[in-house]
C-alpha cells in the first residue's frame, strides 16, 4: 500500500501534473495518508504467538496438544504458518502425515475456529510443495511454506489462547521432530494522545515530501552480522540495529541464517529469537522460532508485518537469539543476517 | 514488483456469461473500458528503463570495497527496485552466479547509494547479495519498499563488499551484475503517441474483453543440425553453447496485429547477455546496454541434455524464469520486439550435432490485449 501510494504520487509528479492545482491537492492527500498511517501505527503493534510440539514416536495414532501462551490484551489474529524442522530424508511432504484441529479456548460462547481436523496437505498448495522440493534439494530450508490463511481475521480476548490438537496419521512422521506453528497478530496499544509527538510526525512529513526506502541491519557487537560466541550447543547472542535518525515505519523483515553446506535440511542450529524495540514493544512473549515466519528463499524472503511498525526517531530494534541445536561450523556462527526495511513516515 | 493492477475482467466475463447474447452490463462494460484506457495511457506514458552495471570485487580486505556505477540516464527516472545475478547456495565461487546452487554460502555483499546530485543511500549497510535483498525478480521481491526519483545527473553506485566467512578466493568470483528497474515517465504525449492512443481507444471500444497471449521471440532462420526431434521454428536458434562466448544472435517477436501490453518475460537463457528493444521507435529497455540474463531470471533447476529421447524434458521458460515487468509495455499495432543475445558460452554441448544452447534457448513475452 505504501509503495502504491508513493508510486502514484511520484508518477503524477513526473507526468507533469505538477504545474496545476491538482499537484497541491495530490501532495496534501499523500501527506494526509502518511500522517494517518503513522498515527495509527502508534497504536497498532504486531505480535507473534507460537505453539510447538515434538513427535515422541512419530507413529500413526500419536496425539499431541499444543497451545499458545495466554494473552493479556485483545489481539487480532491475521494469519498463521507452520514449519517442521525435518521433513525427512526424501524431502517429501508425505513424511509429515498429521492433521490439526485448531481451537480457541476461553470461557465464552463464541463459535469455534474450526470443528474439523485439517490434513496437513490442506494447508499446502502444490506450488508451495514444489517450492519446498526445490529448496530442499538446494538445502536451503523451507520455513513458511505452509501458510494458514483465512478469509477474515480472528479475534482473541484476554486470557484466551489457541490450542492445536494434532493427530499423527497413517504413514507417520519422523520421531523427535519439532513442529512450530506461529500466528501473526495485531495488538491495540492504547497509547495516550501526544500532541507534541503528532506535531513532530507532521513536521517530519512536511520536511520530506517523498517517502524514501530505509533498510536497517542487525549486528552483534563487534561483527557485521549476527554472530554467536562459539560453535556447539546452547549458544546465545544479542544484536541490534542502529538508532534511527528519523521516524520510520518498518514494513517487513527478513532473516537469513547460514546453514551447513553438506547434509541436512534447514538450519542445523535452529535459532529462535525475541525481537523488541527500544521504544518499548516486544514482538513476542518469549523467544520463538526464527524460521517459521522468515525464510531465506526466493519469493519468501521479505516477511511483511501485518501493519507497519512505527519506530520513533532515536529508537532501535534489538533481539536476543538462542539456538536449539548445535552450531557446527564457523559459517553458521557468524554469517547470519536480519534486515528490516521500511520508509520514513 | 508490478505497478500494474488487474482490471475488472472477471466481473465483465461473468456479466457476459449471464446474458444469452454474451453482452456485459453496459455500466460495468463502460467502467471496465475506462480502466483499460487509463492503464493503456499509463503504459504509453511510461517506458521501462533498466540501468545496468556489473563488476567484480577483487580484494579480501574487509575494509576494501569496489564500487560500480550505472550510467547517468540524462533524464528523471523513477527507481522501482533492483536485482542481481547471485543465487543461493554457491558452495564454490564458480557457482556463485548460478545456474544451479547446491548449498548456501554467502559470498558477496553490497550497498546501494545515489551519487551525483542529492547524494543519499538507498541501502545503508552491506547486505548479502544472495540473500534475496536484491536477487532475481521472479523469485525475490526486488521492489524497493518505496520508489524514489533519480535525477538526470545522478547515478546508482553499488559498493561491493566481501563476506569473509565465505572463505573463498575472490579472484574466482564471477562478475556481479545489477539491474536497476526504473521507469521513464513522459510529461506530454507526442502527436504519434496521441495517434497510438486513438487506436487503443478504438480497439477497446470494439473488443469487450482482453485476451492474454504469448509472443515467442525467434530467429528468422531456424537452421539446426540433423536429427532434430522438435520444432525449432519458434525458438531462438543459432546460439552454439560449444563455441566460444561472444556469439551474437538477433531474434524477433512476430508483428502484433492489435495493440498489446507486454506484461512479462520468460526465458531459459543461461549466462547470456541480452538487450530488448521496441522496433516501432527503436527504444531499448536497457539503453542499449547488454544485461546479464541471469540477473533477470533463474533458469530452471532441472537441466536436461537428453535431446535424443522423444518426450525428454528440456529446459524452457518456467515459473522460475518468468519476470513481470514493473510497468506493462505498450506495443503498438504492427510493432515487434527485438532481442539481441550474446552467448555466454557456458551451457555446454549436447549430444550429436545439436547443442543444448542451440535448441532450447527460448525467450517468450507474456502479453495482454489493451
Amino acid at each position: 500500500m505504501i509503495y502504491n501510494e508513493a508510486f502514484d504520487f511520484l508518477f503524477g509528479q513526473l507526468a507533469g501534473n505538477g504545474v496545476d492545482k491538482d499537484a497541491t491537492r495530490r501532495l496534501k492527500n499523500y501527506q494526509r495518508k502518511r500522517l494517518q498511517r503513522a498515527i495509527l501505527a502508534r497504536s497498532i503493534k504486531p505480535v507473534i504467538l507460537e505453539a510447538s510440539w515434538e513427535n515422541a514416536t512419530g507413529a500413526a495414532g500419536e496425539a499431541t496438544v499444543a497451545s499458545t501462551l495466554p494473552i493479556t490484551q485483545p489481539l487480532v489474529v491475521v494469519d498463521g504458518s507452520i514449519r517442521t524442522t525435518d521433513i525427512g530424508a526424501s524431502g517429501s511432504a508425505d513424511n509429515n502425515n498429521f492433521e490439526i484441529l485448531m481451537l480457541r479456548t476461553g470461557g465464552n460462547s463464541r463459535p469455534q475456529v474450526s470443528t474439523v481436523y485439517l490434513k496437513d496437505e490442506h494447508l499446502l498448495t502444490p506450488a508451495q510443495l514444489a517450492i519446498r522440493e526445490v529448496f530442499n534439494n538446494a538445502k536451503l530450508g523451507y520455513g513458511n511454506c505452509w501458510p494458514l490463511t483465512w478469509p477474515v481475521p480472528l479475534g482473541l480476548y484476554p486470557n484466551e489462547l489457541l490450542q492445536l490438537r494434532v493427530n499423527v496419521l497413517e504413514g507417520g512422521v519422523p520421531a523427535g521432530e519439532t513442529t512450530f506453528c506461529q500466528f501473526r497478530c495485531l495488538a491495540l496499544d492504547k497509547a495516550t494522545p501526544d500532541d507534541a509527538f503528532e506535531a513532530d510526525l507532521r513536521r517530519s512529513i512536511e520536511a520530506s515530501p517523498i517517502q524514501q526506502p530505509r533498510y536497517l541491519s542487525m549486528f552483534s557487537e563487534g561483527y557485521h552480522s549476527i554472530a554467536f560466541p562459539a560453535t556447539g550447543a546452547d549458544q546465545r547472542t544479542t544484536a541490534k540495529t542502529r538508532e534511527t535518525s528519523e521516524h520510520l515505519l518498518i514494513t517487513s523483515y527478513a532473516t537469513l541464517f547460514a546453514r551447513p553446506t553438506a547434509g541436512g535440511n534447514g538450519s542445523a542450529c535452529d535459532p529462535k529469537w525475541r525481537l523488541h524495540s527500544s521504544s518499548g514493544w516486544a514482538f513476542s512473549q518469549n523467544e520463538i522460532d526464527v524460521n517459521t515466519y522468515s525464510y531465506a528463499g526466493p519469493g519468501l524472503f521479505w516477511q511483511e508485518l501485518p501493519f507497519p511498525f512505527l519506530l520513533p526517531k532515536g529508537s532501535s530494534l534489538a533481539a536476543t537469539f538462542s539456538t536449539r541445536g548445535a552450531i557446527t561450523t564457523e559459517l553458521e556462527r557468524i554469517d547470519n543476517y536480519v534486515i528490516f526495511r521500511g520508509v520514513n513516515v | 514488483m508490478k505497478a500494474y493492477h488487474q482490471s475488472d475482467l472477471l466481473e465483465v466475463l461473468i456479466s457476459m456469461a449471464r446474458n444469452p447474447a454474451l453482452v456485459a452490463d453496459a455500466q460495468l462494460q463502460a467502467a471496465y473500458n475506462e480502466k483499460r484506457c487509463v492503464r493503456a495511457l499509463k503504459s504509453l506514458r511510461s517506458r521501462n528503463i533498466f540501468l545496468y552495471t556489473e563488476g567484480t570485487r577483487t580484494s579480501t580486505d574487509l575494509n576494501n570495497t569496489n564500487t560500480i556505477y550505472t550510467q547517468p540516464a540524462g533524464e528523471r527516472l523513477l527507481v522501482l527496485g533492483y536485482s542481481d545475478n547471485f543465487r543461493y547456495g554457491a558452495v564454490t565461487t564458480e557457482t556463485a552466479a548460478g545456474p544451479n546452487p547446491t548449498a548456501l554460502t554467502l559470498l558477496q555483499t553490497h550497498r546501494v547509494r545515489v551519487v551525483g546530485g542529492n547524494e543519499r543511500t538507498l541501502i545503508d549497510d552491506f547486505v548479502p547479495a544472495q540473500a534475496g535483498v536484491s536477487g532475481q525478480p521472479r523469485y525475490t521481491n526486488a521492489q524497493l519498499v518505496a520508489p524514489t526519483i533519480l535525477e538526470p545527473n545522478e547515478q546508482i553506485a553499488i559498493d561491493l563488499g566481501y563476506d569473509p566467512a565465505g572463505g573463498a578466493a575472490p579472484a574466482d568470483i564471477p562478475p556481479q551484475a545489477f539491474i536497476i528497474f526504473c521507469l521513464r515517465v513522459k510529461d506530454k504525449l507526442s502527436a504519434l503517441d496521441q495517434e497510438t492512443f486513438a487506436d487503443v481507444q478504438r480497439f477497446i471500444n470494439a473488443e469487450p474483453v482482453q485476451r492474454s497471449l504469448f509472443l515467442n521471440c525467434f530467429t528468422n532462420d531456424p537452421s539446426v543440425g540433423a536429427g532434430a526431434a522438435f520444432n525449432a521454428g519458434y525458438q531462438v536458434t543459432g546460439l552454439d553453447g560449444g563455441s566460444a562466448a561472444g556469439q551474437l544472435v538477433s531474434c524477433f517477436t512476430p508483428p502484433v496485429n492489435v495493440p498489446v501490453l507486454i506484461t512479462g518475460i520468460g526465458s531459459n537463457l543461461e549466462a547470456s547477455k541480452l538487450t530488448i528493444s521496441d522496433l516501432s521507435d527503436g527504444s531499448s529497455f536497457s539503453l542499449n546496454r547488454p544485461m546479464q540474463s541471469s540477473a533477470l531470471n533463474l533458469p530452471g533447476y532441472e537441466n536436461s541434455t537428453d535431446l535424443t529421447t522423444a518426450g525428454a524434458p528440456v529446459v524452457g521458460p518456467n515459473w522460475t524464469s518468468y519476470y513481470a515487468l514493473p510497468m506493462p509495455h505498450l506495443l503498438k499495432r504492427g510493432a515487434q520486439l527485438r532481442a539481441d543475445i550474446v552467448n555466454g558460452g557456458d551451457a555446454g554441448a549436447g549430444p550429436g550435432t545439436i547443442t543444448e544452447q542451440q535448441v532450447i534457448t527460448q525467450l517468450v513475452f507474456q502479453a495482454i490485449t489493451v
